[in-house]
């Protein structure tokens, strides 16, 4: 039956297909809830200047800026300037927020694919040393590691990191910035401005400026990602030693599969299945959790974006950063339902 | 009041005066450590009248054994003050820098040391601060950057009747000096008026004055020209060098963020630094000099009844993309200040100017409220000051900062290649700069922002930067100072660190025991301390209202208090 | 019979133990067995009899704490002792294993050609692409339809049977001399476990492979097996043909396990016959008219119908088994009876009252009346709860009885269900599967039911065990009279307890009648496949009746 073939790839485009449509409801319920919670706070402008202003002058101002008309009014005229990409401005230093999400959106999104490098790098094979040597001294040591990476503040393996490597150390890397000044320009003249340092670098096609923002990469990425390699290893490891249990890895080895390739074939891959899904909650969490290792490392990120503008009372950016960070997490969440569909066929019904 | 009740509580424990020490324990003399001298009594506080100091010298009696009652102590009891007297110290912990919450922890100790006082400290966030303190806070910090380098900014503002304080202190006397001071044009006899002015607040204390900041420059050893830190209070690139090469381009670091290149939306220290290297002024600082030059202005004057400043404007100037440079844009500068009125932006500044008309485009005449006011000249080369170009900003609303780097609107002595707010911006020479910052000696500027002192700390040991600018923590400009591999260099700061007292809310059942405890407050503080110990000399004490280096500048509180 | 063909694999006194933190726990005890050429061995016994041990100690396939004692040899190659490449290269290409559940024994992330294509790179020198189209024909040989297209199945798109298939296919692929199929139709429903078996059949003879054949179910043993071999806690106690173990046991335990194994068609026990008070035809404990279950489909697929348009009746004092294959839609009908599913549409009336919008406070009176078994023991009962918590929960939730009334009733049914008064203090994992049940059914019974559902009671225990349990359960219900629904797939033990039968099929009801009626003269072709395919444990008729299918065939 030809057709049986043909429906299972149809299957898997209406799977992605619901996703995708399940997507716009969710942004739209985020969108809302963020709308209204800031609103519950007060207006931006009383927020920020209540207290500063005569009640008549903040009166004014509210009135200039339409807060004094019907909430739902602002709200749709929200929703319509957010579909146009229009977040509007921050009062704390006058920034389009659109502009603010790319720039810092961008960064924080290469800081996250950065630090899940080092993730993987270090939480992987670990993650599979342990549950080979299951309760053997490797595993426990493996496993010390992981809680001491995952306990240890972020900030505080950052700054042992500089401490180590930056100026009054090794003083061999960079401890701040995601680029330095000099390249940063550079490439700006050169006319790249993809807001993704490494992007951007590499189509310079220049090893000075690609080399220097790696060498800027390496100890953010490292602070952040081995905590993240902390939890990889631990899931990983529990995970695998969940599947090495199962039947289909003796019936593997029944049937005179090696070892070797009973672990990485089936026992890892099936192990990765609830690992991708953790990833994709992780990666959510990292979006607004890198703020530490952002203020660590001068990494001009979301959060430390966020951050500054929660201080000063900046709801209107507030409200936009969120707006942004919950599109960015429904899409996160959509990309981590394909790669699941992708990882275990029986997603895709 | 719940002040009130706080310090009826206070009566009602009435005073188990302890260890009496004299307030000279607290003043600079080398001895701090040892017991009080009886002869330091020539206080001003101890020549008022000697009241009700009977039951007062019991408790003493008791306590200390010590018949003759000295300085802080003395004050109070011959006002009736019973102690020790409870104050509740309100301080914000970040707005005037982190180490705010450690001064004023040693104000506490110092304050208590004395047996005369029990303080409560109270620590707020800023905007609530900036809100409750008016209503309610009777004993608070504050700090002030000066709108311009004046004696005036430093006075009328805190001494005025309704100043920004908010505090009730309101002295006709008081108020006559300040009014007399600002018209006189003569520059010595306005000098001895800041003089008197000042020792005149000293004996009321609405405010008492701690510390002055000093400016902090760190520059590499390869830095052969530091910039000029002088009481323009200005961060100027032009005279920067380093490797005894013109064409280097020099990277500076700060954490002073920007909020807006547009003059009319940012009131700052960031935000001004950028400004003052850009854009040109009508009157401006030459490097060295507090006094205002002509900077677009040939020649400025005051009309006859003082009423009207007249400017001539050069001629042939232009913007660096190209547009005409001349009075309507000066008009048109503080026109747009006045009609945005941004709460961000400096337009208060303006409360003196009445109007502004163009007779012709080389002469801007400027319509006082007041004749013969000398703050103006200071007001033009002030945060207000900044002439944009009026083809380029709009006149009812700020104007964004990419469209104004992209139209090249700068005629200051740079213009700005690349913007990266708050993160990265690269300064060039401007060629047709001919202004008194002189023509730039650098080949550039890379400046950096950081959110993390300690980051710029880091960068400027590791060369990464040459010049690191405000503001490095006291510790870090303490271990900076023994780097071989860096150079620290001072200028006098227009910062300054005091404490407001509300006149009528403060403790204290009349006006005189709420001055008894004020004068008693002044007599337990030890400045040196406060700047050697908290700020490891990156702030000197402060001894008057107008920071050392201004004229008219003296040490009236020390002299009243601290002796 | 021609001479003996040649020994192909050979156990002597084989010996396992495994090292827990007490003392070592001796599994297998110095069994000795032989397989030969073409020959079929039933290795039986229960669970923890130790014959899924020795058969995987063969292969190396325990876990790093069994020490492993004797010997083992296929052909001259010994293989205890064995470990790595030498072990692997026995693995699959002489000795190859058939699993009992094979949607577990299945990589889900793999396709079935993928996991065949496997076996066969792992051993032979040839490409992916003739691995690729030796699977195909492999999957042609177990008889998978469309063989080129299911290659690339998942094993979730495939049934069960199929999956087993797939696993057969995957064990014949490099021709092994020996395959070892560990309890290869338990997990399937008998008329697939007919075709399954049919095809090891088939397999044995068409390539003259030895099989080890381990099992519990009698059945499969007379239907299949050449040479018998029982277990009985971990030593081999009896070996000889089939004949020889069916009609003249030696042992007492295979007496035991023979006399335990109900049998379709068989008379009944006297323990199960005795006086039942009558059915009451006239009240009925349960009627249900055209009843329909629907379950929402994912999104964008149509619902699934898991009851469609079914009416039957239940009398009080009677006990109706409902019978079917896994999907029958049996379990589905029995929820619905206790109100822990409500149903899409027609009648549901129990113990005279209509189910279908009925006031949340009315079904909860109505639950005290109403009582459920589950399958499972193991997992319904709560592990920290002693036995007497257990079974007096129902009288708790519904606050009935003081403490001291609802000890003596735990001690009543304690008796009743034959476990020992002291047994109240004891804890769900202290007991055995067996116990368990039995707690289990005491639990249901405590607050005198008047109808029960039993889904499956005994399908998770051993014959022996099932027996007693089946036994008390009969007793139980004559004593107390409820009226039961029985869900079952076993149609031997139907035959010892049901007054009638009720056969579904994909959510319909194929038969209703009298346990006469529907096991005897069968009207529905189902329900005769059905009947034909249970293995009757008596290798002389399997023989038959495996001659008379195939004469057909």
């Amino acid at each position: 039956m030809a057709t049986k073939q043909r429906s299972s790839s149809a299957a898997l485009l209406r799977y992605l297909g619901v996703r995708l449509a399940l997507v716009v409801p969710t942004v739209l319920i985020l969108v809302t809830l963020v709308f209204f919670l800031m609103r519950v706070i007060g207006d931006p402008i009383s927020a920020k200047l209540g207290g500063q202003l005569t009640p008549d002058e903040l009166e004014r101002r509210r009135e200039a800026a339409g807060y004094n008309r019907p909430i739902f009014v602002q709200y749709f005229e929200y929703l319509g300037n957010v579909v146009q990409g229009d977040f509007g401005t921050a009062s704390k230093d006058n920034r389009k927020i659109l502009d603010v999400v790319l720039t810092n959106g961008a960064a924080t999104v290469e800081l996250v694919c950065w630090s899940l490098i080092i993730a993987f790098l270090v939480g992987i094979p670990l993650g599979r040393l342990a549950a080979r040597y299951h309760d053997r001294l490797a595993d426990v040591t493996i496993r010390f590691f992981a809680v001491l990476v995952y306990a240890a503040p972020v900030f505080f393996l950052g700054l042992v990191l500089k401490l180590i490597f930056g100026a009054h150390g090794l003083g061999i890397l960079p401890t701040s910035m995601r680029v330095s000044r000099t390249t940063e320009l550079a490439l700006a003249d050169l006319g790249y401005d993809s807001h993704f340092m490494i992007v951007d670098a590499l189509r310079s096609g220049q090893w000075v400026y690609i080399s220097d923002v790696l060498k800027h990469a390496i100890l953010p990425a490292v602070a952040l990602g081995l905590m993240e390699a902390g939890i990889f290893i631990r899931l990983i490891r529990i995970n695998l030693l969940e599947t090495l249990r199962t039947d289909y890895v003796v019936a593997a080895r029944a049937r005179g599969v090696a070892e070797r390739r009973v672990v990485s074939k089936h026992a890892f891959r099936n192990a990765l299945i609830p690992v991708v899904t953790v990833m994709g909650m992780e990666i959510a969490l990292m979006l607004c959790g890198a703020i530490l290792t952002e203020t660590t490392f001068e990494w001009p990120g979301l959060g430390y974006a966020l951050s500054q503008y929660l201080l000063a009372r900046d709801f209107v950016a507030v409200q936009g950063i969120v707006t942004a960070i919950a599109l960015l997490v429904a899409v996160i969440s959509f990309l981590i339902d394909v790669i699941n569909a992708l990882v275990d066929p029986r997603v895709r019904y | 009041m719940a002040f009130s009740k706080k310090f009826a509580a206070a009566l009602a424990v009435a005073a188990t005066a302890g260890l009496v020490l004299s307030a000279c324990g607290n003043s600079k003399h080398e001895d701090t450590e040892t017991t009080t001298p009886p002869a330091a009594d020539e206080t001003a506080a101890a020549e008022t009248t000697p009241a009700t100091g009977d039951e007062a010298g019991d408790e003493t009696e008791a306590a200390g054994g010590d018949e003759t009652l000295t300085g802080a102590a003395k004050v109070l009891a011959d006002a009736g003050v019973a102690t020790p007297v409870a104050l509740t110290i309100q301080y914000n912990p970040d707005h005037y820098g982190d180490a705010s919450a450690e001064e004023y922890g040693a104000i506490k100790e110092q304050l208590e040391e004395t047996g005369l006082f029990t303080v409560t400290l109270n620590s707020t966030e800023w905007v609530t601060y900036s809100q409750e303190r008016i209503a309610n806070y009777s004993i608070y910090q504050l700090g002030w950057f000066p709108d311009y380098p004046d004696a005036d900014n430093y006075l009328s503002v805190f001494f005025s009747k309704d100043n920004f304080l908010g505090n009730k202190f309101d002295e006709p006397a008081v108020q006559a000096l300040i009014d007399e001071q600002r018209v006189t044009t003569d520059e010595a006899a306005r000098a001895e008026l800041i003089s008197q002015l000042q020792s005149l607040v000293a004996e009321y204390l609405p405010t008492l004055p701690l510390l002055q900041g000093r400016q902090v420059a760190v520059i590499g050893t390869n830095v052969n020209e530091p910039p000029v830190l002088d009481a323009s209070f200005q961060f100027r690139f032009a005279n920067i060098q380093k490797d005894n090469d013109p064409t280097a381009v020099v990277k500076v670091g700060t954490t002073d963020m920007v909020t807006s290149l547009d003059p009319a939306g940012s009131y700052d220290n960031g935000s001004y630094l950028v400004q003052t290297n850009v854009y040109p002024m009508v009157l401006s600082f030459a490097p060295g000099n507090p006094v205002p030059t002509p900077e677009l202005a040939e020649s400025c004057e005051f009309s006859e009844d003082g009423a009207t400043y007249t400017c001539k404007i050069k001629d042939g100037l232009k913007w660096a993309n190209g547009n005409t440079l001349d009075a309507n844009d000066v008009k048109f500068t503080f026109d747009r200040q006045l009609t945005i009125a941004d709460p961000e932006g400096p337009s208060s500044l303006l409360g003196s100017l009445d109007s502004v008309t163009v007779p012709d485009p080389l002469t801007v005449e400027f319509h006082l409220n007041a004749p013969n006011d000398v703050t103006w000249e200071q007001i033009l080369a002030s945060p207000v000051g900044p002439v944009v170009d009026d083809e380029v900003f709009s006149a009812t609303e700020l104007t964004p900062d990419a469209d104004i780097v992209a139209a090249n609107a700068f005629a200051g002595a740079y213009t700005i290649k690349t913007w990266k707010i708050n993160e990265v911006a690269e300064f060039t020479p401007n060629p047709d700069y001919a202004g008194v910052q002189g023509t730039p000696q650098n080949g550039g500027i890379i400046m950096t922002y950081y959110k993390e002192s300690s980051n710029m700390r880091l960068n400027i040991e590791s060369g990464e930067d040459d010049v690191a600018w405000r503001s490095l923590t006291a510790t870090d400009i303490a271990s900076l100072e023994s780097s071989d591999a860096v150079e620290v260099v001072y200028g006098p700061g227009g910062e300054i660190r005091y404490i407001v007292f509300n006149v009528e809310t403060m403790p204290g059942d009349t006006p005189e025991q709420k001055l008894a405890i004020r004068q008693a407050i002044a007599m337990s503080i030890d400045r040196d301390e406060l700047s050697e110990v908290v700020y490891a000399g990156t702030y000197s004490p402060l001894c008057s209202y107008v920071p050392e280096g201004l004229p008219g500048a003296n040490t009236a509180v020390c002299d009243l208090y601290n002796q | 019979m021609t001479s003996p063909a040649p020994v192909l694999l050979e156990a002597t006194n084989l010996s396992v133990s495994f090292q827990t933190d007490g003392p070592p726990v001796r599994a297998v005890k110095r069994v000795s067995f032989e397989v030969r050429k073409g020959e079929i061995l039933a290795i039986v016994g229960e669970s923890g009899s130790g014959k899924t041990v020795s058969s995987r100690a063969m292969v190396g396939l325990l876990p790093r704490t069994a020490r492993i004692e004797g010997e083992a040899r296929i052909d001259q190659t010994e293989l205890i002792g064995l470990h790595g490449e030498a072990i692997r290269r026995v693995r699959g290409d002489r000795i190859a294993m058939i699993f009992q559940e094979p949607s577990t024994a299945l990589d889900p992330v793999r396709t079935a050609g993928w996991q065949i294509c496997e076996a066969l790179l792992s051993h032979q020198n040839i490409s992916r692409k003739e691995a690729m189209a030796r699977a195909v024909e492999l999957l042609d040989l177990v008889g998978i339809p469309d063989p080129e297209i299911r290659v690339h199945s998942y094993p979730h798109q495939l049934s069960g049977g199929q999956k087993q298939r797939v696993m057969i296919a995957m064990a014949i692929s490099c021709d092994p001399e020996v395959i070892i199929a560990d309890e290869p139709t338990t997990a399937l429903d008998v008329t697939v476990q007919a075709q399954i078996l049919d095809l090891l059949h088939d397999l044995r003879e068409r390539l003259g492979t030895a099989i080890i054949l381990i099992t519990h179910n009698m059945g499969v043993v007379a239907d299949m097996a050449d040479r018998v071999a029982v277990m009985f806690r971990g030593e081999l106690v009896e070996q000889g043909t089939a004949e020889q173990i069916f009609n003249d046991p030696q042992h007492p335990y295979t007496k035991h396990l023979l006399g335990s194994v109900p049998r379709l068609g068989g008379a009944r026990p006297a323990t199960m016959d005795a006086v039942a008070a009558p059915p009451v035809e006239a009240e009925l404990a349960l009627s249900v008219r055209h009843l329909d279950v629907f379950f929402p489909g994912r999104i964008g697929s149509p619902p699934v119908k898991a009851v469609k348009d079914v009416s039957l009746e239940l009398h009080r004092h009677e006990i109706l088994a409902l019978v079917g294959e896994s999907g029958s839609g049996k379990t589905t009908l029995g929820r619905c009876a206790v109100g822990l599913q409500l149903p899409t549409g027609g009648e549901l009336t129990v113990l005279g009252q209509e189910l279908r919008g009925i006031r949340p406070a009315a079904l909860r009176a109505l639950r005290r009346r109403l009582a459920f078994v589950f399958q499972d023991p193991a997992s319904s009962l709560n592990p920290r709860m002693s036995v007497a918590d257990c079974i007096s929960e129902p009288m708790r939730v519904h606050r009935t009885g003081t403490k001291a009334e609802r000890e003596a009733r735990v001690a009543e049914l304690l008796d009743a269900v034959e476990l020992p008064s002291d047994y109240a203090n004891r804890y769900p994992h202290e007991l055995s599967g067996g116990q368990r049940q039995r707690v289990s059914l005491a639990r249901a019974l405590v607050m005198d039911p008047e109808l029960l559902v039993a889904d499956e009671p005994t399908s998770a225990l051993d014959v022996s065990v099932q027996a007693k349990v089946l036994e008390v359960f009969v007793r139980l219900q004559h004593q107390m009279g409820f009226a039961c629904l029985f869900i079952t797939h076993d149609l031997a033990v139907v035959d010892l307890l049901a007054d009638r039968i009720a056969v579904m099929r994909s959510g319909e009801l194929v038969e209703l009648g009298s346990r006469e009626e529907v096991l005897r003269n069968p009207q529905q072709q189902y329900t005769k496949d059905l009947i034909e395919a249970v293995p009757i444990p008596d290798p002389v008729v399997q023989k038959a009746r495996r001659d008379v299918r195939r004469g057909k065939a």
